[in-house]
């Protein structure tokens, strides 16, 4: 699955991601915050929701392209874009 | 009551002489007038004004911060896009642009029902012209489409307010709350939603924006949709429906986005996930999360325009409208590469862009009232709008290998300034949010950079930028079209027309033919029958005993008129004795 092309960028993102779970542990451990949530108490909660997020997105992108998606040419009778 | 010249006066009766006087240089004046009605609105003072009298009827707007606010950002895109189509000589441009602008500020400050409702109207109009400005196949069915479902919007409209004026004795336009649960409410807020392009009424966005001219979309991604956001914060704060309903629309969009080939009807999708936290922000009805939604609406105006224009620089200077075609983009030219990811970070709600400032005044305001489910949809849909912006058009339009062999024109100066006053203000709105706090509605308290704010920010989009690199194949563009909601109402319309043909066509052949064959055979038969006999009994004699009788009374006179003149003047003189002896005995 991993992707060649994006070797670097991984590296990169993997890089800013492991520094903002530092700061946000230093976040969690030092200030001490009143949220209005149960779960937004997890340490790296924001970084969690990204990752979850953008995986249920992939998932349901790759399910619903399957039922909506269409060829080009068979929707020119409708003329749209 | 003050009395004040309307500030859309001069942009309709400008906008309509341009129209139908056009030459190119005509542009020039249109982007001067809309560079007017923006100073005209920066001046405008609180207060109700009346504008207009007709049989002792006044037409009255109102201004007050909401109004003024949005306001001062429709005049501003206005003045942007015209700044950007300066150079384009279509007669559906600048003309249309500056109705459509000055309809959609019409809608912020109308006061009364009847002038918020020509507007309104005013509003779908000139969005057709727009749309039908790129003059090919698929914008002319596109606008037809686009027609129905605004007269649908109007007729609901409509209906509502003849409803609340007769009813409920409601003539000016301001909370309904008071009338929540009514037939009218309904009837207003459905016309509304339509306009916001709330699913599943939303698909005539994603159909006609991106079939406009690359000029008429970044008109159209401005107005139709915060005009009805505007309405939502005016007359529906606090509905409860409408927020659940905003922050799924905000998800909904995101995932058609992230399906998307073309770049205009992803960013299209993008408005419908954009308005859904803006529907969201005005249904939690506290005074933040109306400040979000505004601030939002104006952050939103300004940095989808831009994705629009820069999208539009692509498809200019490329003649390519697909993701699967492009690559490598920024090489050749770096600065629509610039003004598009200032576009898309701001949309992303990245820390100093706008959108960082303005996104998160509304996800926290969820946070504030307690609504677990719209705050996780609303983060979630950051995450798409992040992942499919970003990540999936920025990356296949700017980097990479170019797909296909295309060549890139040069763009006019005046796209560049446009972006470049777009990008502008997206940064100077990111990095000084307590000037644009003092213009929202309401007070606002929100502090957008902090420590943890911050953080969370960053922490959110390198977790979606890292799945993005490891899953980019699985999502890789493809050439292919996503069909969405118009699918059903494209298979109502057919099984429509098989009623037609299948049911009602037989049926009225079978019943309502019986009729006609009583009709038909009997009556008016019966009425050939009695034309024909009429024909043979009178007009047959007429043709056939005429003649003959001329022919007999010829016979007979010929044996008197024999040709013998003595016999002539006998008769002559026997006509004479008889005429002197019928005088004399007189």
């Amino acid at each position: 699955m991993l992707n060649k092309q994006f070797k670097r960028q991984i590296f990169i993102s993997s890089f800013i991601l492991v520094l903002m779970f530092i700061l946000s542990l230093y976040d969690y451990l030092v200030h001490e915050h009143h949220h209005a949530f149960s779960f937004e108490n997890l340490p790296f909660f924001t970084g969690l929701i990204g990752i979850i997020g953008a995986l249920f997105i992939t998932v349901v992108v790759k399910i619903l392209g399957k039922i909506v998606s269409r060829g080009e040419d068979s929707y020119e009778r409708y003329y749209t874009s | 009551m003050s009395v004040i010249i309307h500030p859309s006066l001069i942009g309709i009766l400008l906008g309509l002489f341009v129209f139908i006087f056009y030459h190119r240089i005509l542009n020039y004046l249109a982007f001067f007038v809309s560079v007017l009605i923006f100073l005209f609105c920066l001046n405008l003072q609180e207060g109700v004004y009346s504008y207009l009298t007709i049989f002792n009827y006044d037409f009255y707007i109102k201004v007050d911060k909401l109004s003024l606010f949005f306001c001062y950002v429709f005049s501003l895109i206005g003045m942007v896009g015209l700044l950007y189509s300066l150079h384009e000589g279509n007669r559906l441009i600048p003309g249309p642009a500056l109705l459509y602008m000055s309809s959609a500020i019409g809608v912020t400050l109308a006061y009364d029902l009847i002038s918020f409702y020509a507007f309104w109207e005013m509003l779908a109009f000139t969005a057709i012209l727009l749309i039908i400005s790129s003059r090919t196949k698929a914008s002319y069915f596109s606008t037809v489409r686009y027609a129905i479902i605004h007269a649908v919007s109007g007729l609901c409209l409509l209906l509502g307010m003849l409803y609340l004026s007769t009813h409920y004795d409601i003539k000016s336009v301001a909370t309904f709350s008071n009338i929540r649960g009514t037939f009218p409410y309904y009837l207003i807020l459905l016309a509304v939603l339509i306009n916001a392009a709330m699913p599943p009424l939303h698909f005539w966005l994603p159909d006609s924006y991106p079939n406009a001219s690359i000029y008429g979309s970044v008109f159209l991604s401005a107005f139709t949709t915060k005009s009805a956001v505007y309405a939502l914060v005016r007359m529906f704060p606090g509905e409860p429906i409408i927020s659940v309903a905003g922050a799924l629309m905000a998800l909904y969009g995101v995932i058609y986005a992230t399906l998307e080939n073309n770049p205009r009807r992803l960013l299209s999708y993008h408005i419908v996930s954009q308005v859904g936290f803006m529907v969201c922000g005005a249904g939690l009805g506290s005074q933040e999360s109306l400040n979000g939604a505004s601030a939002h609406a104006f952050a939103h105006i300004i940095y989808k325009g831009l994705l629009f224009m820069s999208a539009g620089a692509v498809i200019y200077s490329t003649g390519l409208e697909r993701l699967h075609l492009l690559g490598g983009y920024a090489r050749r030219n770096p600065w629509v590469a610039l003004y598009f990811f200032v576009g898309a970070l701001s949309i992303s709600g990245l820390p100093l862009t706008s959108g960082f400032v303005s996104k998160n005044i509304t996800i926290h305001s969820a946070a504030d009232l307690h609504k677990p489910l719209e705050y996780l949809l609303m983060e979630v849909a950051s995450v798409g709008t992040f992942f499919s912006i970003v990540m999936k058009m920025g990356f296949n339009i700017f980097f990479g290998e170019p797909k296909s062999n295309y060549e890139v024109k040069p763009i006019p100066w005046n796209m560049h300034a446009a972006m470049f006053i777009a990008s502008s203000l997206c940064i100077l709105i990111g990095i000084l949010p307590s000037y644009y706090y003092q213009l929202l509605p309401y007070p606002e308290h929100f502090v957008p950079y902090t420590y943890t704010n911050i953080v969370n920010s960053l922490s959110l989009f390198s977790a979606t930028a890292l799945i993005y690199f490891l899953v980019a194949k699985l999502i890789a563009p493809k050439p292919k079209i996503n069909l969405d909601t118009e699918w059903f109402f494209i298979k109502l319309c057919k099984a429509l027309v098989y009623l037609f043909n299948k049911i009602l066509v037989p049926a009225e052949y079978r019943y309502v033919g019986e009729f006609y064959r009583f009709l038909v055979d009997k009556m008016l038969v019966g009425v050939r029958n009695l034309l024909v006999s009429m024909n043979y009994v009178y007009l047959g004699k007429v043709a056939t005993e005429v003649p003959q009788n001329v022919y007999n009374l010829s016979i007979k006179t010929s044996k008197f008129y024999d040709g013998n003149m003595l016999k002539y003047l006998q008769f002559l003189l026997i006509f004479l004795a008889i005429l002197l002896t019928v005088i004399i005995l007189i």
